[in-house]
Parts: C-alpha cells; sequence; structure tokens
C-alpha cells in the first residue's frame, strides 16, 4: 500500500487518529471478566497496552508489520514487550486456533477487509477458534448515517510528526455496485528544511450493514446477541455514529 | 403482507384485473429482456425457472425450443402456466407447485429468477436456505442467474416513490403508486403499494404493503462462495452492459463449480 510513502506509517497514524476515551472505556469495560483478549486489527497497538494494564492476556493480528512495528515499541515501553503476542497475518487466512475468552475488531477493522467472502472467513475462523462461551465484538462506522449524510466526502487533518507538519486530505465516494468506499489519502509533508513532499496512496473500505454480520453469523453458527450505537451504549438506528455488534455461539453449538 | 380494497366500484363493477393481467399492463415483455434469458438457455439442456409466475419469461423460453421448467408458489398462476403450455401445445415443460424450498431431484444446467425475487424473501437465513437449494439442484458447471435491485436505487433516499401506469388487454388502464421506506438498519424496503384499475367509467383501488428485502452485492458473494458457486459475470441491465455505479440493475451471474 505504502510505496513511496516518506514517513513511517504506524507513526502517521499515530499522529493523525488520536485514541478517543470513550473508545478507550468501552473496550475495556466490554473486555472486563474475559481473561483472553485477541485483538483483530491491532495496528499500532492503541488499545493493547491499556488492555495489558487492565490485567489481560492480549494477542493482537495485523497484517501490517509497519503498524506492528509501533505497536512492538509501544509494548515495549510499557515494560510487556513479549513479540509472541504479536501477530503480523492476513486476518483472511488465518488457520491455527488462537484460544481466546473475547475476540474484538477494533474500530473498521473489519470494513479494511475488502472481499465479502475474507469478512465471512474470518467469522469462520473464530467459531472454530475460541472458546465455546466467548464473545466476538464488531466496531464499524454506521454505514446508514454516513450514507445518507456523504456519500461523496472530503476530510482534512494536520498533525505536527517530528517537527514535520503533516496534512492528510481523505477523499471518498461510494461506489454503490460494490458497497465500496473508494478514493485517496493525499498527503503533504512539510518539512523542517521548508522541503515539501507530497504522496498519494488509492484506499477501499467496505460499506457494511448489519445484515451482513447476521448472515455471516448465521453461516458460522454465531447470534447477534447486542447491538449498540455508540460507545456509551446507547442504542443502535439509523442516526447512530456506531454500529457495535456482539456475537457469540449459538446454545446448541456452544455445548 | 395485507391487502384491502377501498374501491367505490359497487356490486356490478368489472372485475378487478387478476395479476397477469395487472403485471402485463405495466411490464413490456421486451425482446432485450427475453434474448437476455434466451441467451442463457441456449448453453443448457434443462433451465428451471425459480417464482415462474404464470409463465410469462417461461412460455416464451419453452416456444423457442428450450426445456424449461418452472416452480411456483401461487396455484392459480401454476394452473394458468399449464393450461397455456398445453393451449401451445408444449410438452417437456413442467411447473411444479411449490415455494423456493421446493427441492426437485433433477440437476439443472441453468437456474434463474426473472426478477427481484429473491427480495422477497425477508430473513437472510432464509435466503442462505434457498441459496443452499438452489446449490443441490445445479449440475456442475451449470449456472445462476440472478437479477436484483441496484443498491443505488435505494441507497440514498430514505424513501422512493414510484408511479407507473399501463394499458390493461381487456381495456382500460391500470396504474400503481408505490412508497418504498428504504431502511439500512434493517436492511429492508417497506413499500405501500395503491393499485387501480379503470375501465369503463369505473375505478377500483386496492392496497397492500410488501416488503422487500436489500439483498446486497456482499451478500451474493458469501452465498455463493459458501454454496459453491463462483461469480461468472456482473451485469447492469438485461441489455448485456456491465455493472457500475449507475446501472439500473444488478445482475449476477455465477457458475456451480
Amino acid at each position: 500500500m505504502s510505496g513511496g510513502c516518506p514517513l513511517h506509517r504506524g507513526q502517521l497514524y499515530d499522529a493523525m487518529h488520536k485514541l478517543p476515551d470513550d473508545y478507550r472505556s468501552f473496550v475495556i469495560d466490554i473486555c472486563r471478566g474475559s481473561k483472553r483478549v485477541l485483538e483483530m486489527g491491532v495496528g499500532t497497538g492503541r488499545l493493547m497496552v491499556p488492555l495489558i494494564e487492565a490485567g489481560h492476556d492480549v494477542v493482537g493480528i495485523d497484517a501490517d508489520s509497519q503498524m506492528l512495528e509501533c505497536a512492538r515499541e509501544k509494548l515495549a515501553r510499557a515494560g510487556g514487550g513479549a513479540d509472541a503476542r504479536l501477530i503480523c497475518a492476513d486476518l483472511t487466512r488465518l488457520e491455527e486456533p488462537i484460544p481466546a475468552d473475547i475476540a474484538i475488531f477494533s474500530s473498521n477493522t473489519l470494513s479494511l477487509i475488502g472481499s465479502a467472502t475474507g469478512r465471512s472467513r474470518i467469522f469462520g475462523w473464530l467459531a472454530r477458534s475460541l472458546q465455546p462461551d466467548a464473545r466476538i465484538v464488531v466496531i464499524l462506522n454506521n454505514t446508514a448515517r454516513l450514507v445518507r449524510e456523504s456519500p461523496n466526502r472530503e476530510t482534512v487533518h494536520t498533525a505536527m510528526l517530528d517537527g514535520m507538519e503533516v496534512t492528510v486530505c481523505e477523499k471518498r465516494t461510494l461506489d454503490p455496485s460494490r458497497m465500496m468506499w473508494v478514493g485517496t489519502n493525499r498527503f503533504v509533508i512539510d518539512d523542517l528544511d521548508g522541503s515539501k513532499t507530497e504522496y498519494c496512496e488509492n484506499v477501499a473500505h467496505a460499506a457494511i450493514l448489519p445484515v451482513e454480520l447476521e448472515l455471516i453469523g448465521s453461516l458460522h453458527g454465531l447470534t447477534i446477541d447486542e447491538v449498540f450505537g455508540d460507545y456509551d451504549g446507547g442504542p443502535f438506528t439509523r442516526e447512530s455514529r456506531k454500529l457495535i455488534a456482539v456475537l457469540s455461539r449459538k446454545e446448541e453449538n456452544a455445548r | 403482507m395485507s391487502s384491502g380494497s377501498i374501491g367505490r366500484g359497487g356490486r356490478n363493477a368489472f372485475e378487478f384485473p387478476d395479476y397477469s393481467e395487472r403485471f402485463a399492463a405495466l411490464n413490456d415483455l421486451s425482446e432485450e429482456y427475453l434474448s437476455f434469458f434466451d441467451r442463457f438457455a441456449s448453453d443448457a439442456d434443462r433451465s428451471l425457472e425459480l417464482g415462474c409466475g404464470y409463465g410469462r419469461i417461461l412460455l416464451e423460453l419453452a416456444q423457442r425450443g428450450h426445456r424449461v421448467d418452472g416452480i411456483e408458489r401461487d396455484g392459480s398462476m401454476v394452473a394458468a402456466a399449464r393450461m397455456e403450455l398445453d393451449r401451445r401445445g408444449i410438452s417437456g415443460c413442467r411447473i411444479i407447485h411449490g415455494d423456493f424450498r421446493q427441492t426437485l431431484s433433477a440437476e439443472y444446467d441453468l437456474v434463474y429468477f426473472s426478477n427481484d425475487t429473491l427480495a422477497m424473501l425477508e430473513s437472510s437465513e432464509d435466503r442462505a436456505d434457498v441459496f443452499a437449494r438452489i446449490a443441490n439442484m445445479t449440475a456442475p458447471g451449470g449456472r445462476l442467474v440472478l437479477p436484483l435491485a441496484h443498491p443505488r436505487t435505494y441507497l440514498f433516499d430514505p424513501t422512493t416513490q414510484i408511479s407507473r401506469t399501463g394499458r390493461l388487454s381487456g381495456g382500460g388502464e391500470f396504474e400503481t403508486d408505490e412508497v418504498r421506506f428504504n431502511d439500512l438498519t434493517l436492511g429492508q424496503r417497506i413499500g405501500f403499494r395503491l393499485e387501480a384499475a379503470s375501465r369503463n367509467g369505473w375505478r377500483e383501488v386496492r392496497s397492500d404493503i410488501r416488503p422487500l428485502a436489500m439483498v446486497m452485492p456482499a451478500e451474493i458473494e458469501i452465498l455463493s462462495e459458501a454454496f459453491g458457486f463462483e461469480t461468472e459475470t456482473h451485469y447492469g441491465d438485461f441489455d448485456l452492459s456491465l455493472l457500475g455505479p449507475e446501472s439500473r440493475r444488478f445482475i449476477w451471474v455465477g457458475r456451480r463449480k
């Protein structure tokens, strides 16, 4: 994906995306009582450190080695840096089971999996891999709201990174024939010496609706137990910012 | 589903046109539409239409020499289709009275829906079940043709209004006016429909509510893989144009592995 990106992707991500407090507390709360946490799309490990501090055993999986590098550094700084807890792998190709009591798809991880069959395959693996009474938590943006508000959107963020000013312009358009948000991230980096670097990447995110989770669940013997519309645990409606679904194995399968 | 009559027709009014007449008034059986299915049927020894109604497409394909069976759950339509097969002297085509859950022991080289009929099954679990049954009835290498509503037709607006008018074959006019409430959180389009038939100064209006599912591209991708199909082509309409963001329809064509 990166190719010519002059900056470390993980550092860039952390500089651009501050971890929201409500997101962190939601994850900490929902994992309470579940000793072993599996984080799907662990990225730069922003949630992993607080989870370890809360006493969990955490395994984080991510396909992006640069992001994982940042996670490793964070773990080392927090004094819990065992490499074995981070796995660099394509989420859709996992085979060996990893027993856990809860699996969390961190925010929008699932929409980064472009193929619907790939998304379904991940749940198939989880259903085989997790403990019988384990829960699966999926956190996504609410497609219904995004589509109605802005099928074409453009956002600009600026952040400082090692003395450089980084601006990213994100453009997204919904392609309804594929149900994908497609677009570009255009980075402009103003360096200390006054030089300017530009770099552009193409992005594609799936626009996922709750019916897809129901369908995938039913194919793999999972049921949706709870659906929230935001990190405060409020109900899911068309106006909700988030779509947060909690799944578990159907009872007959758990027995 | 509910249905009511709020006509002022009275006892001596004309009879409200039956489904086949109403449907025909609004839908031209275009050559383009027919040849779309004809093309796939030409590639198959035996074809099956799911939800064949009174045989609008099936009879035409049979007339062109294809061996097509049909499944239809409405008994009166089954009778109409069978009668028409007899009238036209077509043999070798069967109309089976049953719903999509009907499993036939036969294997077909082509299984098709002629319309967005799969969306009439409200739950994704039911649709998955139907897909599994279709897989059992499709020969290896055989095709499944699935015309669906293009997501753009319901995605961006909370409501869609569809008004259509046509001439009834027995004279008079038929109009429908439908407002659909598109709920992405439920994955449903709930249609409130008024149907009005007018003939010789009489007018009768009926109403119904029909929930239609939003069958998403992702769902077809997941179900087709789960039940042993692979995608062959996505068409954007019956004119064989390829699928794009602005297409009229979303037509999935896959082959059984």
